[in-house]
């Protein structure tokens, strides 16, 4: 039985534990040959850490945007706000 | 397992481990957290470090075209300043990439080296290729002299193949024996090798000789060894030669110690000295 196949009981409900499925869907396709072979539980730390890389860059930019303007002269942060978003 | 495949297995964990810590940084991970990708290969590994910073950056993307488009609109110094004290190094590295390259390197010119040396362990050599490239050669050596303080082999070696020949060059100068070694063993594109060797000083071969020898790095010098082309590989063999039987000693038993048998014959094939301390 392959890891995408296997299923497990789970408060009474069945889940999929998809490690794989969850790290293609992180990037965006199939998997290295051999990054495929990993454990499931390993595929699913792997796609988790991925997802928790993605979220910190993006709140830290969002961070950086707006500090980045209060930096700016006044007359410039409209210009920036249209050109950035 | 064949003895072929044990002598391939030193050097091939060795970088494979360090596969494992660029992407450790990538996700900001503990890189003994991921030690399970130890068991991959080093294509898988490689493949998958790259996809996951393809991921990583176009997540992204949107945004740092508008910050980057905040930077260009601002003169140079103010866009540096803003670099260092708003977007830390991550961000600097990743906005790098959407910037025009000149003014990247302008930008570059007028920040501390610590902080250089900062965007360096973050940065995608692939992606800042074009800025890599145009940093002048002594900038590339003073942001290379403050990675080796800090021991950051990995970084110097995800960087140093996208550099000009001049920059390589003065970043070799900025290296002791032992960080060049292990550089080298790191190497991004190590089909660069050759090339980035070529740039050493014949003289500076008995000083990687000597750090094979006093820091342990038989391994990265024969893994070096299986790299390079027939004029850096002679210097190398005479290196090995003038350090004398201490030397051929230590090569000896760090052959037989990590089945290195392999990658030896390369030199003792050169050498009637080197085989003799072989067979003994």
């Amino acid at each position: 039985m392959n890891d995408d196949a296997r299923t497990h009981r789970h408060d009474g409900r069945s889940h999929r534990h998809d490690g794989r499925s969850r790290l293609r869907a992180e990037l965006g396709g199939d998997l290295p040959a051999g990054v495929a072979e990993l454990r499931d539980a390993e595929l699913s730390d792997l796609a988790h850490a991925i997802g928790e890389a993605r979220a910190r860059q993006g709140e830290a930019l969002a961070r950086a945007g707006d500090r980045a303007l209060d930096r700016l002269p006044r007359v410039l942060r409209a210009v920036v706000r249209r050109t950035a978003r | 397992m064949s003895r072929a495949a044990e002598s391939a297995g030193a050097a091939e964990s060795a970088r494979a481990r360090a596969e494992v810590l660029k992407l450790a940084r990538l996700l900001q991970r503990e890189p003994a957290s991921l030690s399970y990708l130890e068991r991959l290969g080093l294509d898988d590994l490689r493949a998958l470090r790259l996809r996951v910073t393809e991921t990583l950056f176009d997540a992204q993307s949107g945004s740092l075209r508008g910050l980057a488009g905040v930077s260009r609109l601002v003169p140079v110094g103010l866009g540096a300043a803003i670099g260092q004290s708003v977007f830390g190094p991550l961000l600097s590295a990743q906005i790098t990439t959407q910037l025009d390259p000149e003014r990247a390197v302008e930008m570059a010119a007028r920040l501390p080296t610590a902080f250089l040396a900062d965007v360096a362990i973050e940065i995608d050599p692939r992606r800042a290729a074009a800025v890599i490239a145009r940093i002048p050669a002594p900038r590339v050596a003073e942001v290379t002299a403050e990675l080796v303080r800090r021991g950051e082999h990995v970084t110097m070696g995800r960087y140093v193949a996208y550099l000009s020949d001049d920059a390589i060059a003065a970043a070799l100068a900025a290296m002791d024996p032992s960080s060049t070694l292990e550089v080298a063993f790191v190497l991004e594109e190590p089909e660069r090798l050759p090339t980035v060797m070529r740039l050493l000083p014949l003289r500076r071969w008995d000083g990687l000789v000597a750090a094979a020898i006093e820091r342990g790095l038989w391994v990265q010098a024969l893994w070096l060894a299986g790299a390079l082309r027939q004029r850096e590989r002679a210097a190398l063999i005479a290196a090995i030669e003038r350090s004398g039987p201490a030397g051929l000693r230590s090569l000896a038993a760090a052959v037989a110690a990590h089945d290195l048998g392999d990658e030896a014959a390369l030199l003792a094939a050169g050498s009637p000295a080197v085989r003799a301390a072989l067979r003994r």
